[in-house]
């Protein structure tokens, strides 16, 4: 096994670091901590800082805003951006969804539109899979898309807990186009453009600081130029994507930067004395290397183009059931003072640790629940239910 | 990077996998288990003596002492560490990782390190005479040429040719480590009887003749670093080890849920005992890299002793989180001689803490904490 960076990555990781290091990156970090109520991050300069250097899609061709680098050196940006807690939300959704699905599956046509503007940090692509009763059951979605001549389509139907899309430009669409007998047949992805006359986007509020949105889609027109990859075969491209995009480095890093403000606000509270408190702390540590150990084999078994479905099931699963124990511990640790908002003044650590526990839940939630992901590892890694 | 098996380790791999076929790790899983509440005077039976020392042969052919006692691969240690913990198979090999370390830290004066990785040479570290794997004190006479001290928890003992007796001079602050010859009259063996049902022994010395003192003096000044480097590469493998054992407890019990019939169907179908199991998978693959991580930095040059430690306080309750589960989802069945998840149960917990207490290691990681 060779952890080794090549040295080329490892200066790369010092750039991206350096970068993300600098007095308008940690204002702007600062800023986001003090965001008014209901106030969330949209497209932030700094995914134009990164995207002006071919970074925010590192590993995308040049003529698509990327650098022509790897997987490798894709993983190193979301990596430092989460360590350095730079919101990824957008980044995530932007190029290592929607972005990744049409640089893969795209046409020419499709990738020269739609990605150099996702890949310079000036537009945000989003997800729009899940409906009110589907949850993880995604094969259950009844959002339509009625042939209305000349090979276009019209979309009706309701989509929930979409992210970002407030800020959007276009959305990716998983929508019933044939009626099959198994369920898994007959649906397509679209991109939506979100500016349009027949989406509506209204916000469903949660304890997040990110927002949730209800988007209806009331009958707009889309042609063959919206549709990504084979008409009817959405399931298996989802199926696909949700692979390349499921290492669990995002998530690693984002847990680690929470662990990362808890530590040294023990270490500031002087309850790093405590020993019950550091031996809490050393062992969430040990978990958090573990994870991150898991996470790298992903990224290199993407470089290889081998992604191995369970495995990286069990890193996500690993990762962000840390999570958990994380804003646990902070509370514990860090006392009412942890539980105090950003807005009341006299929080521990600017209210982040506060955020992260309102935050902590998404994790375990997103990109596959818990208990999708053992569900995997028991009928495709373990064979139980064959 | 490139994070899957090398060529090497993959050779590892295969070669002991040509010897750990499933029968035989079968056999290896009960071999050298003494009877219940056997006691001090529990020699083995002799075809498992026998049984033992040839498996032991078929070992150093495939050169695993020289893996064990190498201080640059321990990428392939760590492999074949894994899937002689699946097997369960007890060996003086952990001693033999930290034996060498202490051995390579000082000139060689009497040709310790080329018997222990041909493997025709066994010893055991008789280091504690309590929980804590530190080091216990030892009586030195005359000019060092005897000592009188007592350990607990020597492993492989009986059938070790040399003791290596780590221990600090009472009111001392130094460190020694004496070479002691095993079968003379000073030295005194109790088999200790464990849960485990193997070969743990207190070692009483009564000033016992001592053939050399590594870095030539009982106060070798070179002592606490050769024993830290001991410990780390003892972990490291231990860790393997463990994470091994949770593995096979894991396959076993996996095995036995496919089988199982209840209500009307096999328990794996059932979502809590799988979703259980899925969880020590993915747990049992996050620790597993953890430990290649920690030997990659070893062979690379790199301080792996945080790796080690934290891979080691993660293998050891992953092993025991393993086991019970094995015993639970084996039933009552499991608690039964004629079924192996009690012995990675009993095995586990003796092992997940041989070389630290979860409490200790979670101390001793905590003061590498910013701050701490």
């Amino acid at each position: 096994m060779d952890y080794a960076l090549t040295p080329a990555q490892e200066e790369f990781r010092r750039e991206v670091r350096a970068l993300l290091a600098e007095p308008r990156v940690r204002k702007a970090v600062e800023e986001i901590a003090h965001y008014r109520p209901r106030e969330e991050p949209a497209l932030l300069d700094v995914y134009r800082w990164l995207g002006e250097r071919g970074w925010l899609a590192a590993n995308w061709p040049v003529e698509y805003g990327g650098s022509g680098r790897t997987v490798v050196e894709s993983a190193i940006v979301t990596e430092e951006m989460a360590l350095a807690g730079v919101p990824d939300d957008a980044h995530v959704l932007s190029i290592d969804i929607v972005g990744l699905f049409v640089l893969l599956e795209g046409t020419p046509e499709q990738k020269r539109r739609f990605l150099p503007p996702l890949a310079s940090g000036e537009s945000i692509a989003t997800v729009l899979y899940t409906e009110p009763h589907c949850g993880s059951d995604l094969a259950a979605l009844t959002t339509r898309a009625e042939p209305d001549g000349d090979g276009a389509w019209r979309l009706y139907g309701r989509k929930v807990y979409n992210q970002k899309s407030q800020f959007g430009d276009y959305a990716l669409c998983a929508a019933r186009t044939a009626e099959a007998e198994v369920r898994f047949h007959g649906i397509t992805l679209f991109l939506v453009p979100l500016r349009s006359p027949g989406v509506t986007i209204a916000p469903l509020w949660s304890m997040e600081n990110n927002r949730f949105n209800e988007i209806s889609l009331d009958g707009i027109r889309l042609t063959t130029d919206h549709v990504i990859g084979p008409v009817d075969a959405g399931w298996q491209l989802i199926n696909k994507m949700l692979l390349l995009e499921r290492t669990g480095i995002d998530f690693h890093g984002k847990v680690r930067y929470w662990f990362d403000r808890l530590v040294a606000y023990a270490a500031a509270t002087g309850a790093l004395a405590d020993p019950v408190a550091t031996t809490q702390l050393a062992d969430l540590d040990a978990r958090l290397h573990a994870a991150r150990a898991l996470a790298w084999r992903q990224v290199s078994n993407l470089a290889r183009h081998e992604p191995d479905p369970v495995s990286s099931a069990a890193s996500k699963w690993y990762a962000t059931e840390l999570a958990r124990a994380v804003v646990r511990l902070a509370t514990d640790l860090g006392g009412l003072p942890a539980t105090l908002s950003t807005w009341d003044g006299e929080s521990a650590v600017d209210g982040v640790l506060e955020a992260a526990y309102r935050t902590a839940p998404t994790l375990t939630l997103a990109s596959g629940t818990s208990e999708i992901m053992l569900y995997l590892i028991a009928s495709t890694g373990l064979e139980l239910f064959s | 990077m490139d994070i899957r098996l090398s060529d090497r380790q993959a050779g590892v791999r295969d070669r002991l996998g040509e010897l750990l076929t499933p029968d035989v790790v079968a056999t290896l899983r009960r071999l050298g288990e003494r009877p219940l509440g056997a006691g001090a005077a529990a020699e083995p039976e002799p075809a498992e003596a026998a049984a033992r020392d040839s498996v032991w042969a078929v070992l150093c052919e495939l050169e695993i002492p020289a893996l064990a006692t190498a201080t640059d691969r321990h990428a392939e240690l760590v492999v074949a560490a894994d899937l002689l913990g699946h097997a369960l198979y007890v060996s003086p090999l952990t001693d033999h990782v930290a034996a060498a370390r202490l051995v390579r830290a000082a000139p060689d004066r009497l040709g310790l390190l080329s018997g222990l990785a041909s493997g025709r040479r066994t010893v055991a570290l008789a280091v504690r005479d309590a929980a804590d794997p530190g080091p216990s004190t030892v009586e030195v006479h005359g000019d060092g040429t005897r000592i009188s001290a007592h350990r607990r928890f020597v492993a492989f003992a009986a059938g070790a040719d040399q003791l290596l007796v780590v221990g600090r001079p009472p009111g001392d602050a130094g460190l020694g480590v004496a070479v002691v010859e095993r079968d003379q009259p000073g030295v005194l063996l109790r088999r200790q009887d464990d849960i485990g049902r193997g070969d743990l022994y207190a070692v009483t010395l009564r000033e016992a003749t001592v053939l050399d003192w590594l870095g030539g003096s009982p106060q070798w000044t070179d002592a606490p670093a050769a024993y830290a480097a001991a410990l780390r590469a003892a972990r490291l493998y231990q860790a393997a080890y463990l994470v091994g054992l949770a593995r096979g407890a894991l396959e076993l019990t996996v095995a036995y849920v496919k089988e199982r019939q209840q209500f009307g169907q096999p328990v794996a179908r059932f979502q809590a005992p799988a979703f259980r199991l899925a969880a020590l998978h993915a747990r049992t693959a996050a620790v597993g890299d953890l430990v290649h991580l920690g030997a990659w930095e070893a062979d690379d040059g790199r301080d792996f002793g945080p790796t080690a430690l934290r891979a080691l306080l993660l293998a050891g309750e992953l092993a025991r989180d393993a086991s019970a589960e094995a015993i639970q989802l084996h039933g009552a069945y499991g608690m039964t001689e004629r079924c192996d998840a009690q012995r990675f149960y009993r095995r586990a917990a003796v092992d997940a803490i041989w070389l630290g207490t979860p409490g200790a290691l979670r101390t001793e990681l905590a003061r590498q904490l910013p701050g701490g």
